[in-house]
């Protein structure tokens, strides 16, 4: 007699409750993974291909993401040499910059007075995403860059003309920042003064420093100076000085220069990398 | 006209007996997924849908649940539940589930779904504990979706992205209404309503 408030009625219930419950709920996550996956996949290529111009979410669908994506060329470097990676730590097919970046044995840390973008440690390999001309000279490169905003770290992606210092574009992927004040760097109109043709951003001045910063009351193509200004953000200083901030630590020496000189000096060699 | 009992059960949490507004139950979700609509309907989908099949498991189960872990039996349907909902939004609808990243999993701690297991679904038949729980989730649905409806109009000048009076963020003419973005506005969306349903509903009003 199945007797239900006994010890052992007690046990025999929790027991085949919790074996059924963990069935469904492992059928159902494992089940979908794979959907999960290539909607994360598909997500970031097409981030990637946004920052390249080269996908418009008004004109373009989600189908063709991965047509689009062929003729983008990853490469795995190494940000401390500016070069190609030569490991056996990190594979280019198999690689996840957020895994990356918090496992200790592949991050370099960042000397505080360095570490304008508040992120500790910077992940020795990274995985950048090039698009080259028919006659393989390198138009845009794609850099991912991340910083300390107010409440969150905003991982972002900002594409390089070949010749290393002018914007091609610059969006955001992750973020945590509050909707409509810092929130707004995923504001279309703010993100379109990175990649406006007619007045494009140049990041670097002659003496080769990093000069881009934030002006509060708007820039537009009129604003003096305003190939090395980005607006501030109203209601959002704190935001608006990560980015400002996350700018001055990727593109410095402790960032991606190496990288960059390598490039702009022809000595990148576009390996084949896989996706 | 007499209501058959399965129509008063589905029927009376929506105005008469809502969960949210006359309860006072299940609060803290409407404060955060209510700034934009979008998420506002995926998440009472969620609720109704989770509250009406966990008060039919619960209530199936009610002559075998000992006593002694009664609450902790009813906790692990419901969350169960709560985790498969969770998985099938990230896979199906990626983007509104990263908008919601949280609050899908809180609607464990929903005091609406545990509330009607326990209170309903214990004593009364499956198919009646599922009405309830459908019931109670459409008149939670229907205070969140008010709520969200001004948010996101007052907060942001759109109403599911569509734009209705263009942001001067976007260069037009309306000055978004920042408090409106905030969670607390919410609180006080709730009040009004709570307000407005007890004017015209005065059996609503606890006596002094």
């Amino acid at each position: 007699m199945f007797q239900r408030d006994s010890v052992g009625g007690t046990f025999t219930v929790a027991a085949i409750l919790c074996v059924v419950c963990s069935i469904i709920v492992s059928l159902t996550a494992v089940g979908l993974r794979p959907i999960k996956e290539e909607n994360e996949q598909l997500a970031f290529q097409r981030e990637v291909l946004t920052v390249l111009g080269l996908y418009d979410r008004e004109k373009n669908k989600t189908e063709e993401i991965p047509e689009l994506f062929k003729q983008v060329k990853p490469l795995l470097v190494n940000i401390d040499e500016g070069k190609v990676a030569e490991t056996d730590k990190v594979n280019a097919e198999t690689f996840n910059l957020q895994e990356v970046s918090a496992n200790p044995e592949l991050v370099v840390d960042i000397p505080p007075e360095k570490d304008v973008a508040g992120i500790g440690a910077r992940e020795k390999f990274t995985k950048v995403y090039m698009l080259t001309d028919s006659n393989g000279k390198i138009d845009q490169i794609v850099l991912p860059v991340r910083g300390k905003g107010l409440w969150s770290t905003m991982w972002g992606l900002l594409s390089l003309d070949g010749d290393g210092k002018t914007v091609r574009g610059l969006t955001f992927y992750a973020d945590g920042e509050t909707p409509g004040l810092g929130g707004e760097i995923n504001n279309p109109r703010w993100k379109a003064a990175w990649s406006n043709p007619e007045c494009p951003k140049v990041l670097y001045n002659e003496q080769g420093e990093v000069t881009i910063s934030m002006f509060k009351g708007g820039v537009t193509c009129e604003t003096p100076n305003s190939e090395h200004r980005f607006e501030a953000l109203g209601g959002a200083t704190i935001t608006t000085r990560g980015v400002e901030a996350m700018m001055h630590y990727w593109l410095g020496d402790h960032g991606y220069k190496p990288l960059i000189k390598n490039m702009t000096s022809g000595q990148l060699q576009v390996a084949t990398a896989s996706n | 006209m007499a209501q058959s009992k399965s129509a008063k059960v589905l029927l009376t949490p929506i105005f008469a007996n809502n969960p949210i507004a006359l309860q006072v139950l299940g609060i803290c979700s409407a404060l955060a997924v209510t700034s934009k609509m979008e998420t506002t309907v995926v998440m009472c989908i969620a609720v109704t849908l989770v509250t009406g099949f966990s008060s039919l498991i619960v209530s199936a189960m009610r002559e075998y649940i000992p006593n002694s872990i009664r609450i902790i039996v009813q906790m692990t349907v419901i969350a169960s539940l709560v985790i498969m909902v969770d998985q099938i939004l990230k896979a199906f609808l990626p983007e509104i589930a990263k908008t919601m990243s949280v609050f899908v999993g809180l609607i464990i701690t929903n005091c609406i779904v545990m509330g009607r297991a326990e209170g309903f679904a214990m004593k009364n038949g499956p198919m009646l504990s599922f009405l309830d729980g459908i019931g109670n989730g459409l008149g939670y649905s229907v205070l969140l979706l008010i709520v969200g409806l001004v948010r996101e109009s007052l907060g942001t000048g759109k109403l599911f992205g569509v734009t209705l009076a263009s942001s001067v963020n976007e260069g037009g003419w309306y000055v978004p209404n920042g408090l409106m973005l905030l969670p607390p506005s919410a609180f006080f969306l709730i009040g009004i309503f709570i307000w407005v349903l007890r004017t015209f509903d005065k059996s609503q009003v606890e006596s002094e």
